[in-house]
């Protein structure tokens, strides 16, 4: 599956993975959600909250 | 110790009056009313600023964190810190007015309105959501226009009538963009069509001591907007319905907000830290003495 | 070699096509600045590392935060390293854009400066609705109100929750609707591209207003954003550090190439390195290691 990246637009391949899960842009190193699976999307990951933690 | 103040009062003497604290931000009109009231019957009070306030939490009673009241009256407007300095009594067993578990319930909007539909309570619809485009769809849920307000806050502040989806959309994103996350969580209301004009019923104990009716121009009817009050006679059914309410937060001293529906009367929230200046005006019931007469029985009847 | 830095924060598209249209030009670009890297303020001195800083011979401004943008951008004046970049837009704010514009009796919209929620109020209901609040900051979007329930409560949350740094803000009168704006990228003093969702064509008018603007802004690369009212073209809003991605292009240079062009003749004066050659920075392989920020320099 392949999928570009929003911000760079490089184009990879994207394999194993689910929605919802974060992924790193192998070229420009933004952090990624998967939107989709099939086909294959991505999108900004979320910002990470002051409120989020363990 | 800098900033510093002995609150607490001199060890106790089984002949000694009752000690009453009154947990302030700063004294308005009601705590000094408050204050001569119990002076007027002969309590030991004493304001605690919580500006003063260090909470040993390691220690097994009040006195270390000079908090050692009877019971303690909370009319602090800084909701976080009466909310960790009720917690702390509650374990030293010190009785406040409210409870901290009311407290808690109340300074949240969202539990609040939990916590109402769960007894029943006729409501507003309300529906909260943590992001604007989920947030846009509660709003097209409950209808347009639709009300925004923050979960916690006070005084008719950043409460928003939205017209339509690009409305709730600039609204959202402000939330968004400058409000720390508390202002994310997003309390989306349907917007009820009432007069211009609501009810404040003041709660104390198991009565509802006087009501008055907050009008204004704008559809924000909150005293703080500059609505004016007048006087409202407690039927019956506001005498009920906000003593409901009362129970289903925990609270024993509170001002319910009520609104005139189609179809009766509706609760908006319960406000355990009720102003009553308005109310003042126009009731010669004394407010003030009737509260510490509650803080009174709470002494008595200890923690709950 | 050429050296020249792409002031941003992260490669996106634009400045991917920017770096390629460098390289197509011959000239070597970087991300810049490296990543967690403190910037020497002032002349070039050794860092506490032992390396020199890589002091790249040209910036380009293409940073989204505005606030890191002046302060590399005065860092790199202090280094002596000139900036590419939309001038008064990139060193000040949405008031030093339309204080400027005004100056040079540009057609701009009925605008007020607003210091308070009340005076966000008062503003409103002199211009009437709909109207937009342009936050200081450009980097910030301008936020339309298109009521009074909207006006409010948009301007009570800009007050409580954003202090006197959100209560600050342009109230400009209207809403231009999307089929009447018109964004035109200026480079070098030239209307290179536009983007638009008009269904009509831009007039000649429209792009002079656009090169006028960047003009009086001394801007070197800007978008000009251009509402179409019954009384002619008015200036609505700048962008310093536009996207280009969906720019149609109006001469035969695309916007990353314009702005090559632009770099290039800015580096023609400049027969050697500044630096002398054991101190500068080994940039010859970096544009082919892929944009990520950790890859970009090793001095």
């Amino acid at each position: 599956m392949n999928v570009t990246c929003p911000e760079c637009g490089a184009e990879w391949e994207l394999s194993g993975v689910e929605q919802g899960e974060i992924v790193t842009c192998p070229d420009c190193g933004v952090d990624l959600e998967v939107l989709t699976t099939n086909p294959a999307t991505v999108g900004l990951a979320p910002e990470e909250g002051e409120d989020w933690g363990e | 110790m800098t900033g510093m103040k002995p609150n607490g009062p001199t060890p106790r003497q089984s002949s000694r009056p009752v000690c009453l604290g009154v947990l302030v931000s700063y004294l308005r009109p009601e705590e000094k009313a408050i204050l001569a009231a119990a002076r007027d019957r002969g309590i030991d009070v004493a304001p605690v600023f919580d500006r003063d306030v260090v909470l040993d939490l390691a220690a097994s009673d009040a006195p270390t964190s000079n908090l050692d009241f009877d019971v303690l009256l909370d009319r602090c407007v800084a909701h976080s810190r009466s909310g960790y300095v009720l917690r702390a009594l509650q374990r030293w067993g010190i009785p406040t007015l409210n409870s901290a578990d009311a407290v808690r319930l109340c300074d949240d909007k969202a539990e609040n309105s939990l916590a109402l539909e769960s007894a029943g309570i006729p409501t507003p619809r309300t529906l909260v959501a943590f992001d604007v485009e989920s947030a846009i769809r509660a709003c097209e849920a409950v209808g347009y226009p639709a009300v925004l307000k923050p979960v916690t806050g006070s005084w008719g502040r950043l409460l928003a009538r939205v017209n339509g989806p690009e409305q709730a959309r600039s609204i959202l994103e402000q939330k968004k963009e400058l409000g720390s996350f508390h202002h994310a969580i997003f309390y989306v209301q349907e917007y009820i069509a009432k007069p211009d004009r609501d009810i404040r019923a003041y709660v104390i104990g198991d009565r509802v001591l006087a009501a008055s009716y907050r009008t204004a121009k704008h559809w924000v009817t909150n005293a703080a907007r500059g609505a004016e009050s007048a006087p409202c006679p407690v039927t019956p059914d506001i005498e009920a319905l906000a003593l409901r309410a009362c129970a289903a937060v925990g609270a024993r001293l509170a001002g319910v907000d009520l609104i005139e529906t189609q179809d009766g009367l509706a609760v908006i929230e319960v406000n355990t830290g009720g102003e009553f200046k308005g109310l003042m005006s126009t009731t010669d019931v004394d407010i003030a003495g009737a509260i510490v007469d509650e803080a009174l029985d709470t002494a008595r009847l200890g923690v709950t | 070699m050429a050296t020249v830095g792409v002031l941003c924060a992260r490669g996106r598209v634009e400045e991917k096509a920017l770096m390629a249209a460098l390289a197509e030009a011959g000239i070597v670009s970087a991300l810049f600045p490296p990543t967690d890297e403190p910037l020497p303020v002032g002349p070039l001195f050794p860092m506490a590392s032992g390396r020199s800083f890589p002091v790249p011979q040209i910036v380009v401004d293409r940073h989204p935060d505005r606030q890191i943008a002046r302060a590399v951008l005065a860092t790199c004046r202090a280094l002596d390293v000139p900036g590419l970049c939309a001038g008064i837009a990139a060193a000040g704010d949405r008031l030093d854009v339309a204080s400027a514009l005004a100056a040079k009796g540009l057609p701009r919209p009925e605008t007020a400066l607003c210091t308070s929620e009340n005076a966000g109020l008062a503003a409103v209901a002199a211009m009437g609705l709909p109207a937009t609040v342009l936050p200081l900051d450009l980097k910030s979007q301008p936020i339309d109100l298109p009521d009074i329930d909207t006006a409010e409560a948009v301007l009570e949350h800009r007050s409580v929750l954003g202090g006197s740094e959100g209560s600050l803000g342009l109230v400009q009168a209207g809403t231009p609707p999307p089929e009447n704006v018109v964004t035109i990228f200026v480079i070098d003093g030239v209307a290179t591209a536009l983007e638009t969702s008009m269904a009509m064509g831009v007039s000649v008018e429209v792009l002079r207003l656009a090169e006028q603007t960047a003009r009086a802004l001394f801007a070197d690369v800007i978008a000009v954003v251009i509402a179409l009212t019954p009384s002619g073209p008015i200036v609505w809003d700048v962008r310093p550090v536009p996207e280009f991605r969906h720019a149609q292009a109006l001469t035969e240079l695309s916007v990353p190439q314009a702005i090559a062009q632009a770099v290039q003749h800015r580096l023609e004066p400049v027969s050697a390195p500044r630096l002398p050659s054991d101190s500068t920075p080994d940039w010859t392989n970096l544009v082919t290691q892929g944009t990520r920020r950790d890859l970009v320099i090793s001095a």
